[in-house]
């Protein structure tokens, strides 16, 4: 593309981490003792245990440290893969290339979304571009101030009132005072917060708290915006309201890069559409076909076999859905029973792991999530060699529609899980009761009747 | 609209500092004190009064202790200088020391949440960490110039040299916590190490008794080490500015300041150079 108006411009860019450098609580004792163990190698092989010592996290994680919330907590947030690709992806010396020889030209004025699978390297191209985290190799050129809403609130203080951590939130993402003066009726007002700006934020409901951070970040006048998921941040009015943001943003000629798994929402902003696998790029081009390529791809893909964390002494020895072991389309009345049942051991016997249970409309839209346990700390100390989960639901009351789920065993809060299985089931629900809108997602049942009184 | 061009790419070994970087991002630095002042009084019952009580609890306590119970062999830096009066003036720089060190060394493992999420120049977590106790010292200024009023010393025109010791006191916390900081956000082991190191300082630096009574009972060489503590210069030089009565080694005190620049200068290449990771890591 020789458009010399280009706002982004990517060349070969690549990052890698090493396994294991993402370890969490890295001592010195340790880091002591590993460099011993290298200079005494037949104390190694008697002292190392049997998981292997290096054996850190594997991949780059959103919201891996303490502070995770405890929605946040119940969702697929580590980005995961198959096994077979992150073997794919595994150079020599554990090397693991979250993005690799990845290039594209913006042109200004244009709204691209990127899509992939978790895990395909769109989060990471975002922290490379807003300096987040340096790439390997490589390099990105960016023409004008750059502003991200990566995590919505990101610096919001419980203590502070609204008004306060406008402008702290402001000058966080990186706008001078005059500036959030002079847009703060702006913000508040797209929030709809106006009544409780000088209350404290530990008083506002999760809602608000988010709309008066996306109103922030949305006011950010910058000429290139990355997005990164944070359309799913309000109710469907406010949610309008963003696209209506977005869109003028657009109009504006502003550049905006949107990352999302919202595909309804890709389709309705983009026009090109970039998707990502396994930190390569896939196909670049006009939205419509990327996106309908990108579905049957999906689609095709089988996950049978979950994604076991290395190091993890879990290993998985059933997983049903309603009965029937994975692997088929479950077809299911809304009103149905559903019945997930797993069942995983480990050499040693181990404290009570948690199944989650991340459940998803054909498009992303997130229906629900939930687990065995509220937190990990509800652990009555008792050890087993086996366990077993059973998440039953009674009845889902799910409009028609093709739904999948994610399934994940895990021991520790740092949000990796042992035993992953990725969209393990596609559900396909119908329903007795006539459905007016299309679009909806539940259909409680309801005790209807029009009469002439 | 500005055009100017961002360009990122691995930058491998040093970095240069950025400091025209740095100070485009002042309003942050500004606006986080802001928020430390609003919010670390709240929910307290004495709110402000921690900011008056700690100093002179504890100089009471060490008045009681060393000047009453232990009595002599711990006099003051300046005669006719009481003992309360030369302690609280060591007090000053010696807690903005601590207190920024121990600010400092935590800032990056803090801001964990901040820094995984949002760029901007990371020296403004560590630099932010120095605002609150730089308030401090401020209200154990007025407490000190009240307490001198009070035993009827009057500050001399050497007063003017303090801010230059505060500044020195301040540099040294700066220079040693850049290097603390992003090692102490890999190795948590250094957040734990830091306090327990700053016990020990006390009592290597003349808080509790003065630089000139250990002349008398160390040989020369010794001494000569003593003074390379950056925290000896700042403390006597403190009470050199209040009290003017013992003359400072004023070279010494250059090696000092010497010293805390090589360090300050050190650091901040460390630092840069250690940041680019540090959320890789953390």
């Amino acid at each position: 593309m020789m458009s010399s108006d280009w706002a982004l411009r990517v060349e070969q860019l690549s990052k890698r981490y090493r396994i294991g450098e993402r370890n969490y609580h890295r001592s010195l004792r340790e880091q002591l003792l590993q460099g011993l163990r290298r200079l005494w190698p037949w104390q190694a092989k008697r002292r190392a245990p049997p998981s292997g010592d290096s054996t850190g996290p594997l991949l780059p994680q959103h919201d891996g440290n303490s502070e995770c919330s405890a929605e946040s907590e119940a969702e697929f947030s580590a980005e995961v893969e198959p096994q077979h690709a992150v073997r794919a992806r595994l150079g020599r010396g554990g090397e693991f290339w979250a993005l690799r020889d990845v290039s594209f030209d913006i042109p200004r004025g244009e709204m691209v979304g990127f899509i992939g699978r978790n895990g395909a390297g769109k989060s990471t191209l975002l922290k490379i571009l807003t300096r987040i985290t340096e790439p390997t190799a490589g390099r990105a050129e960016i023409r004008g101030r750059v502003g991200s809403l990566l995590e919505v609130g990101t610096g919001f203080h419980p203590e502070l009132t609204g008004r306060e951590n406008v402008f702290l939130n402001g000058a966080i993402l990186g706008m001078r005072r005059e500036e959030i003066r002079a847009k703060f009726d702006e913000i508040v007002d797209f929030a709809g917060v106006a009544h409780f700006i000088d209350t404290p934020v530990k008083r506002y409901s999760s809602g608000m708290a988010v709309r008066l951070a996306f109103a922030v970040a949305a006011h950010l006048d910058a000429e290139i915006l990355l997005v990164d998921e944070v359309l799913a941040v309000g109710d469907a009015e406010f949610e309008r309201k963003c696209l209506r943001k977005m869109n003028t943003v657009a109009r504006d000629g502003r550049t905006v890069l949107l990352v999302s798994h919202n595909l309804t929402a890709v389709q309705r902003l983009c026009r090109r559409v970039i998707w990502l696998d396994q930190g390569q790029i896939t196909a670049d081009g006009p939205c419509l076909p990327v996106v309908r390529r990108y579905i049957e791809a999906c689609k095709q893909r089988e996950h049978l076999s979950p994604l076991i964390k290395p190091g993890s002494p879990y290993r998985a020895i059933d997983c049903r859905v309603n009965g029937a072991p994975l692997g088929r389309t479950v077809a299911l009345l809304g009103n149905e029973p559903l019945h997930v049942a797993v069942v995983c051991e480990s050499a040693e016997p181990t404290r009570r792991p948690r199944l989650d249970l991340a459940f998803y409309r054909s498009d992303g839209l997130k229906v629900f999530a939930c687990a065995t346990d509220r937190t990990l700390d509800a652990d009555d100390g008792r050890r087993s060699r086996r366990w077993e989960f059973d998440l039953c639901f009674e009845r889902l009351d799910l409009a028609p529609a093709e739904y999948y789920f994610d399934l994940g065993v895990r021991s520790d809060f740092h949000g990796e899980y042992d035993i992953l299985w990725n969209r393990v089931c596609e559900l396909t629900a119908a329903t007795a009761v006539p459905a007016i809108a299309a679009d909806a997602v539940l259909l409680p049942p309801v005790r209807a009747s029009a009469r002439a009184a | 609209m500005s055009r100017d061009v961002t360009v990122i790419r691995s930058g491998r070994g040093w970095q240069p500092l950025e400091l025209a970087e740095l100070w485009r991002y002042r309003t942050l630095l500004w606006v986080f004190l802001l928020r430390d002042l609003k919010t670390s009084y709240k929910q307290t019952v004495l709110g402000p009064l921690w900011a008056v009580l700690p100093p002179l609890l504890t100089t009471a306590l060490f008045t009681l202790v060393f000047g009453v119970l232990l009595g002599r062999g711990n006099e003051p830096s300046a005669p006719g200088v009481p003992y309360a009066l030369s302690t609280l003036c060591a007090l000053l720089p010696w807690r903005l020391f601590a207190g920024c060190l121990t600010g400092i060394g935590n800032s990056l493992a803090n801001n964990q949440s901040l820094l995984t999420k949002i760029y901007f120049p990371r020296m403004i977590f560590p630099l932010s960490a120095m605002l609150m106790p730089l308030l401090d010292a401020a209200v154990t200024f007025v407490l000190l110039i009240g307490l001198m009023l009070w035993y009827g010393i009057a500050p001399g025109v050497t007063l003017l040299a303090a801010p230059a010791f505060i500044g020195l006191a301040l540099a040294a916390a700066l220079a040693l916590g850049l290097w603390f900081a992003p090692l102490s956000a890999t190795y948590r082991d250094l957040g734990m190490a830091v306090p327990y190191l700053l016990n020990i300082a006390l009592y290597l630096s003349p808080v509790i008794y003065a630089a000139a009574s250990l002349q008398r009972a160390l040989p020369d060489w010794a001494v000569t080490i003593y003074w390379l503590n950056p925290m000896a210069c700042a403390i006597e030089g403190m009470r050199w500015s209040f009290f003017n009565s013992a003359p400072l080694p004023w070279g010494s005190v250059a090696g000092g300041a010497g010293l805390v620049f090589a360090l300050l200068v050190g650091g901040a290449f460390f630092f840069r150079r250690m940041e680019r990771s540090i959320v890789d890591v953390i």
